[in-house]
């Protein structure tokens, strides 16, 4: 980050407060789920069947004991969310982690190196992107079992493909820059020339791209713990789901977790919008 | 353009052949024989090993991937474990209802977002923009599984406008039947269409707006936009005449790519309001175990997508001479 980025960063940081709000709001979340054992909150699997469905605290009927209430079988809804956040935060940051690790170089090394390589990459990208991520996430925790290092697995190898083809065209026009036409007349090798002078130009789109998908990986896993794919027992999807049946009179049961969810996945949207406004300020010329 | 058609149609063979093997190899690489899923806890090993024997699943796997095409071109794909019926007849059977259903998102998408995108570049830095973020914003991160279900909690059970589930009289006899002067139907189908239709329509709706305000604001940098402008062109004309049709180019290319999630999309959409089309099958095969019917589903909804993406890619070649030719 140069020294004009950082202070166009701390400028848009200062002028929103909606921006302030989801990075404490983010902030907040990661703190609790990294907590979670060590917090004052009760079990999130204990049962108590005298005390199901029970309303949140500002209705009829509510106990100090469980503020946000109690699901079908009694079990407190509040540490239910804080341990909730555990599985969104894992694979969202996981599934990027591993596309991240796999698409960089992927995407710097073959369009550098060019080729049939490069071509048969291409193609195979195509095969992949013409099946919904959903589908194939579904399909695959079908065949190989529900568990979560295979859903972070694919995920991150599906959102592979968006990193090595938003580089690719990246390292394409970079290549034929001076400068890199200069270090290569002056001797040197293609691994130093794409650490050097390509890899940070690609930096940018890197933070941006990966701060746009922590949030879709986490709707995509909310989605599939919802279909019940990804055999957690405590996720904010699958809350949702087993709180369908007792939408007609208990509608916090389903609105609560779904809302941690959504906030969340708010927050890191506009965190990205705030990241890609800093880092390219085409975006932010027109005429007015 | 013979030639770009040409050309197109060889790379969506090769997509397609590559997603028969990809759907195919995680049928045959997946831990434990196929069969074991039909003789259940009781079958003995000579059990299976007839079995294997009968789905030719004792042959090398070469010959059995091509029995796997040969079949599939003639629109076998399996029998589904849950209905005991022909997987491609069940789903085939489903499809007016989710084509139903996706073509109206796709409608309602279109006609609310692109309004939205040019207001929002028209007006920026005011109330209406910070306000189009917002709802925007709020699209792209919503769950549409929760989306649907709060639609459902606050106008089904609390307001009581529209059904909670299940699918009306098909929306092209409403609509024939409207012109004899009879709404009820049309009214019945769009009491069970509405919330679906907008819940899996939202995500879209909510990116194409923001594609759409921020393609206009790209086109409106050009010199062609400051030129129109300085001849003394109102504004709003040289946005709606002249930057949106620019602009039009890179949102087709876009959203024709995002047609796919869609229907994927319609997998859970479906699941939640009971709609009676291919992504509730899908949804119940994937919770009942049913392998054959799931896979069935994941390769025609695939190749539907791809079928999708090659009809969008034509109609580039028609708007774009320029795409053609590169």
């Amino acid at each position: 980050m140069s020294g004009r980025e950082l202070d166009k960063a701390r400028r848009l940081f200062s002028e929103s407060r909606v921006l302030q709000a989801c990075v404490t709001f983010l902030l907040l979340v990661v703190a609790l789920a990294i907590a979670a054992p060590l917090l004052p909150i009760l079990d999130p699997t204990a049962q108590d069947l005298s005390r199901v469905l029970r309303p949140p605290f500002w209705m009829a009927g509510a106990t100090s004991e469980h503020p946000f209430g109690t699901d079908y079988l009694g079990r407190d809804l509040l540490s239910r969310m804080i341990w909730g956040s555990r599985v969104s935060l894992t694979v969202g940051v996981g599934a990027v982690a591993v596309a991240a690790l796999i698409g960089v170089p992927l995407g710097i090394i073959a369009p550098y190196v060019g080729g049939r390589a490069d071509e048969l990459i291409m193609r195979s990208f195509d095969v992949i992107l013409s099946i919904p991520n959903l589908l194939i996430a579904i399909a695959v925790l079908l065949a190989l079992g529900a568990s979560l290092p295979v859903l972070i697995l694919v995920l991150g190898l599906r959102s592979t493909v968006w990193y090595a083809r938003t580089l690719r065209a990246k390292v394409l026009s970079v290549r034929e820059e001076q400068y890199v036409k200069a270090a290569r007349a002056a001797g040197l090798g293609p691994v130093r020339i794409m650490a050097q002078h390509i890899l940070p130009n690609t930096i940018a789109p890197i933070i941006v791209l990966s701060t746009i998908y922590i949030g879709l990986m986490i709707v995509v896993e909310s989605g599939l713990s919802f279909l019940g794919l990804t055999k957690v027992q405590i996720s904010w999807g699958f809350m949702v789901a087993e709180s369908r049946e007792y939408i007609a009179t208990s509608w916090w049961t389903a609105a609560f977790p779904g809302l941690c969810i959504y906030l969340t996945v708010v927050s890191v949207n506009i965190l990205g919008d705030f990241v890609r406004d800093v880092f390219d300020p085409r975006l932010q010329a027109g005429f007015e | 353009m013979l030639r770009y058609i040409v050309r197109r149609a060889l790379n969506i063979i090769i997509v397609l052949f590559g997603m028969t093997l990809f759907v195919f190899l995680l049928l045959h690489l997946a831990p434990g024989s196929p069969v074991y899923r039909l003789v259940g806890e009781l079958g003995t090993a000579a059990d299976i090993a007839e079995l294997e024997r009968q789905f030719g699943l004792d042959q090398p796997l070469p010959v059995q991937y091509l029995r796997f095409i040969t079949d599939a071109v003639q629109g076998d794909l399996g029998t589904s474990v849950i209905y005991r019926t022909s997987a491609s007849s069940l789903l085939f059977d489903r499809l007016p209802a989710t084509i139903e259903l996706t073509l109206t998102a796709t409608f309602i998408t279109i006609l609310v977002a692109v309004p939205i995108g040019i207001l929002m570049s028209i007006r920026r830095g005011t109330w209406v923009e910070h306000l189009g973020t917002l709802v925007t914003i709020s699209g792209v991160s919503i769950p549409s599984f929760w989306l649907g279900i709060m639609l459902i909690i606050i106008f089904s059970v609390e307001l009581g406008w529209f059904a909670t589930s299940g699918k009306g009289p098909p929306l092209t006899d409403g609509i024939v039947l409207l012109f004899y002067g009879e709404p009820q139907s049309l009214l019945e189908t769009a009491r069970r269409l509405a919330l679906p239709a907008v819940t899996l329509s939202a995500f879209q709706m909510a990116f194409l707006s923001r594609l759409t305000r921020s393609s206009i604001l790209e086109e409106l940098g050009q010199n062609y936009v400051l030129a129109a402008r300085a001849r003394g062109l109102p504004r709003f004309l040289v946005i709606t005449k002249h930057a949106l049709r620019n602009a039009l180019l890179p949102i087709l290319t876009v959203f024709g790519l995002e047609l796919g999630s869609l229907i994927g999309g319609a997998v859970i959409t479906e699941g939640v309001f009971a709609w009676p089309g291919v992504g509730q099958l899908i949804f119940q095969a994937v919770s009942g175990r049913d392998y054959p019917l799931a896979q069935a589903g994941i390769l025609i909804v695939g190749t539907f997508v791809v079928l999708t993406s090659f009809l969008v890619d034509l109609t580039y070649g028609l708007v774009d001479p320029r795409i053609r030719y590169s």
